[in-house]
């Protein structure tokens, strides 16, 4: 760090003062593979295991959309010692609280258990490594409760199916051109034989990021991991060859490219995305800065002035959402009544377009600095938060140390940073926009037609 | 970086979970707790584990309990204090604690009205003053006041292309009968246009005073700062209230035995509340009920969940709640299953309300649901604001000091008899309201076997 430090525009900025809590951790590596972050917490007596398999639904074959997460569900469904239901039961029983989820890029599993039964923790997750023992009956109840997943999440919620949309629209013929939920077409018929073929594929112990933090000693927690995941067998592939085997192809979103959806909804929305540099490289971070700058906070560009100032929409936000292998620069907006979609776009395109043209003031960069700094130090309140940041550094970057240094390479970027990046990847470039219109309108364009 | 010398799958049984340590005790942290000579509770829930400081105000028993026949006033009278003051625009106000990185929300529920602030305590003086500013001299701007409105409004429209929210507002609606968690907190079309600034500063008048506040400073703070602050910057509030008044009783609603859909044509799924009135927060018997309630339908591995998802895969989940308030409640079965399944989802609910009252629940689920609470209680301090929750909630609603200290222990007195008789009290499976936002031309007819049905539109009006 240097102190005093005076970026390019003459904004001070005293590094110094900007706080950092480091989270002291240490890397281990099994002789299978697996790699072992351990961070200990004992502020209270409880530990957490977060286990990230590096899969996602950008593995899956373009027919077998969705198996990513239908196995997550399925991991809950008995393995080697633990019968069908038991992995609930036994860690309820235990005091335990569970969860996971699935992404494009990762499927993380976490076990959050009294620190008296880490020992228990460790052999209940490690099963579920070990082997593969999902019956038919298993698969057909939580194909239906996927697809009820969907209805509930996407098909029946206003604005829902917006990320289904956008996925073919966005990336063209690789694994981002479909959502994570998948197509209930092919989940259907899915069948025991796909899915232990991508159990045996991926859920390797050298394909996976274990990572323990709260209330425990190291070296017994080194131990019981040892004992309960380092007998187990590696997968036929390594983790290099799982990731190079995922060609990732992507071609620019050429033009403006438009759809109109017509939904169970009163307020016309319109929702649009860039693609920008991935996650992890500094220009992804330098959006992550401008997104905030447009709209968080009433004080923000995009909010201040549709919001507030013009009383055009009633919602809107802009954010990046970073991929291992893609990054995207979302903006949203729900129209107040008897607004246009056209107008609030022409609005929305201008206050891009000074963001493009380095209109951005130091004050506003100081005070997104501020608020990337409290949410820094807010984020490391709970050990289940430090241990999905530290799972996800590790298997996508190699360096779990990111949760301590990303805050220094946010606070680096410049006014200049951000203009140059909004220039390259903003400005004039292809983008996707989604219209959502009441049904009601659908109506009258077809009448409207027909006349 | 390696560890690879415990590859001893020989000797490792895995076919038995292995024994706990013994567990460590949990005990709840310690906080500090004076009312000062004005009314002011002060509380301060001390913890520098991260430097960043929280402060609450609560303003108890002065929610939407009190919005009369102006549904909404509540809401509209928090939210709009931070849109002006005396000394402050709207513009500034967003400005200045945006600038520090924290943040300033006000708003209400049935309970209480609330303004909490979040900021890193090295810009605590920065946050207080807006903090103080915001509480104390609100304008009520007309101009504002206008904005704020056509922001409600839209919302309450949005309100009506969600299922679960369309559900909540009719079951309220009947259950509660005559009581104000019957009207709809966020207000009506009509009810928002009406309200005017007097409104705002009347309900302000009425329900902002140091009597019924409650301060909480939690995080890096110590108490002299806490109460040093309090003194200097909160001592403006009246310390009554004008014009208070509390006169609801409850008439029992004589809406059992039948179905309420509200239509929304072309759903995929059936949103479904089955329930009754429950409880208020200070009742005796909460602790009881809420065990008996987590058994039931509280938590993943319950009675109704796995029936409807792990057993049939009508569902991505269902839940049971009994949602407490100061002076009533709610009891409701919470799910989202397919159409078809629609009317079997109802009666395996209902057989569940009657399997719980009428038989004792196994050891083994007692065993569970113990461990379980136990397990997952210290995730439950895990920060300061958690913890101030919950010193918050033993004010709010009246409950005993040594509540969560005790908490555990009274948790692992319960018998399964204490579990049937909590049922038997607060269950009763005959006396159920069924209602369901969906597609009505697909379920209506199956649903008759309940009990006469009853069709909604969006808005609330029967459709013949």
């Amino acid at each position: 760090m240097t102190p005093g430090y005076i970026n390019k525009n003459g904004y001070q900025l005293n590094l110094q003062e900007v706080i950092n809590r480091t989270v002291y951790f240490t890397e281990h590596t099994l002789s299978n593979g697996l790699k072992l972050i351990l961070t200990p917490d004992s502020s209270i007596p409880a530990v957490v295991l977060n286990l990230c398999y590096h899969v996602g639904s950008k593995n899956e074959d373009k027919n077998r959309r969705g198996y990513a997460h239908l196995f997550e569900h399925l991991m809950f469904e008995g393995s080697t010692n633990i019968l069908p239901g038991d992995y609930d039961r036994l860690s309820l029983q235990a005091g335990c609280e569970n969860n996971a989820y699935t992404t494009e890029d990762k499927t993380n599993y976490y076990l959050i258990a009294p620190s008296n039964q880490l020992e228990f923790a460790l052999w209940l997750e490690s099963d579920r490594m070990l082997g593969f023992s999902v019956t038919q009956e298993s698969l057909d109840v939580q194909k239906g409760v996927v697809i009820e997943e969907k209805k509930q999440v996407y098909d029946n919620r206003p604005y829902g199916s917006v990320s289904l949309n956008f996925a073919p629209l966005l990336y063209n013929n690789n694994g981002y051109s479909w959502d994570v939920i998948g197509d209930v077409k092919d989940l259907k018929k899915a069948t025991l034989e796909d899915i232990r073929e991508f159990y045996e594929k991926y859920y390797v112990p050298n394909n996976a990021v274990l990572t323990i933090a709260g209330d425990f000693d190291p070296d017994d927690a080194l131990r019981l991991t040892g004992k309960y995941f380092g007998s187990i067998k590696r997968g036929k592939f390594s983790a290099e060859e799982l990731s190079s085997s995922c060609a990732f192809i992507d071609e620019p979103v050429g033009g403006e490219v438009r759809k109109i959806i017509y939904d169970d909804i009163q307020l016309p929305g319109i929702f649009g995305a860039y693609k920008i540099p991935k996650e992890n490289t500094d220009e992804f971070l330098a959006f992550d800065l401008v997104t905030d700058i447009l709209s968080t906070g009433e004080s923000s560009r995009l909010y201040n002035e549709l919001v507030y100032q013009k009383q055009m929409v009633s919602d809107i936000g802009s954010w990046v959402e970073g991929r291992e292998l893609s990054g995207l620069l979302h903006f949203y907006a729900i129209l107040l009544p008897g607004v246009k979609i056209e107008d609030v776009q022409t609005e929305i395109d201008r206050i891009f377009n000074d963001v493009i043209e380095g209109k951005i003031t130091g004050h506003e960069l100081q005070k997104i600095k501020n608020r990337i700094e409290t949410r820094h130090v807010y984020r490391m309140q709970t050990n289940l938060a430090k241990a999905d940041s530290l799972s996800h550094f590790k298997t996508f970057y190699d360096t779990p140390g990111l949760i301590n240094t990303n805050i220094e390479r946010y606070m680096s970027i410049t006014l200049e940073d951000m203009q140059q990046a909004s220039e390259k990847y903003l400005k004039n470039a292809g983008r996707v926009i989604l219209e959502y219109l009441p049904k009601s309108q659908k109506k009258k364009a077809v009448k409207n037609k027909t006349k | 970086m390696s560890n690879n010398t415990l590859a001893q799958d020989d000797v490792l049984d895995r076919t038995k979970p292995p024994k706990p340590g013994p567990p460590k005790d949990v005990q709840f942290p310690d906080y500090f707790d004076t009312t000062l000579p004005n009314g002011i509770n002060v509380l301060v829930i001390e913890n520098s584990k991260i430097p960043a400081v929280s402060v609450r105000m609560v303003f108890k028993d002065a929610g939407s309990f009190y919005d009369v026949d102006k549904f909404g006033l509540a809401s509209l009278t928090a939210e709009m204090l931070t849109k002006g003051t005396t000394n402050r625009s709207a513009t500034q106000i967003a400005e200045e604690i945006d600038f520090v990185g924290g943040s300033i929300n006000a708003g209400s529920d049935w309970d209480g009205s609330y303004i909490s602030l979040s900021v890193l305590r090295k810009h605590l003086n920065t946050g207080i003053d807006i903090l103080a500013d915001v509480a104390q001299n609100p304008v009520f701007a007309d101009d504002e006041l206008a904005r704020v409105k056509e922001q409600r409004l839209s919302s309450i429209l949005q309100g009506k292309d969600d299922a679960g929210h369309l559900s909540d507002k009719k079951f309220n609606k009947i259950v509660y009968g005559n009581l104000p968690y019957s009207n709809p907190a966020e207000g009506t079309e009509e009810s928002v246009k009406s309200i005017s600034r007097n409104d705002l500063q009347d309900f302000y008048r009425m329900n902002y005073y140091s009597g019924n506040l409650i301060i909480a400073f939690v995080g890096d703070i110590t108490k002299e700062e806490a109460l040093k602050i309090t003194e200097e910057k909160f001592s403006s509030l009246p310390s009554e209230g004008i014009n208070r008044v509390n006169s609801y009783k409850y008439n029992e609603n004589n809406s059992a035995g039948k179905v309420f859909i509200i239509n929304k044509k072309g759903a995929v799924q059936s949103n479904l509340r089955v329930g009754h009135l429950g409880i208020p927060r200070n009742n005796p018997d909460f602790i009881a009920v809420t065990i008996m309630n987590t058994i039931l339908g509280g938590y993943f591995g319950s009675r109704i969940n796995y029936n409807l998802r792990e057993k049939h895969g009508f569902t991505y989940g269902a839940r049971s709640y009994f949602n407490p308030h100061l002076y009533s409640g709610d009891f409701s079965v919470d799910t989202d299953v397919r159409n078809e399944v629609t009317d079997t989802s109802v009666t395996l609910i209902i057989e569940e309300l009657k399997r719980i009252t009428t038989e004792e629940i196994t050891d083994e689920e007692l065993a569970t649901v113990k461990n379980y609470m136990t397990g997952v209680f210290p995730l439950q301090l895990e920060t300061a604001n958690a913890v101030a929750s919950r010193v918050i909630n033993l004010k709010l609603y009246n409950l005993p000091k040594d509540y969560y200290s005790k908490y555990i222990s009274n948790i692992n007195a319960l018998t399964k008899q204490d579990i049937l008789n909590a049922a038997k009290k607060y269950i009763d499976p005959s006396k159920v309201t069924i209602v369901v936002s969906g597609d009505a031309g697909a379920i209506k007819d199956k649903m008759t076997r309940f009990g006469e049905v009853l069709v909604f539109d969006a808005d609330g009006n029967e459709i013949k």
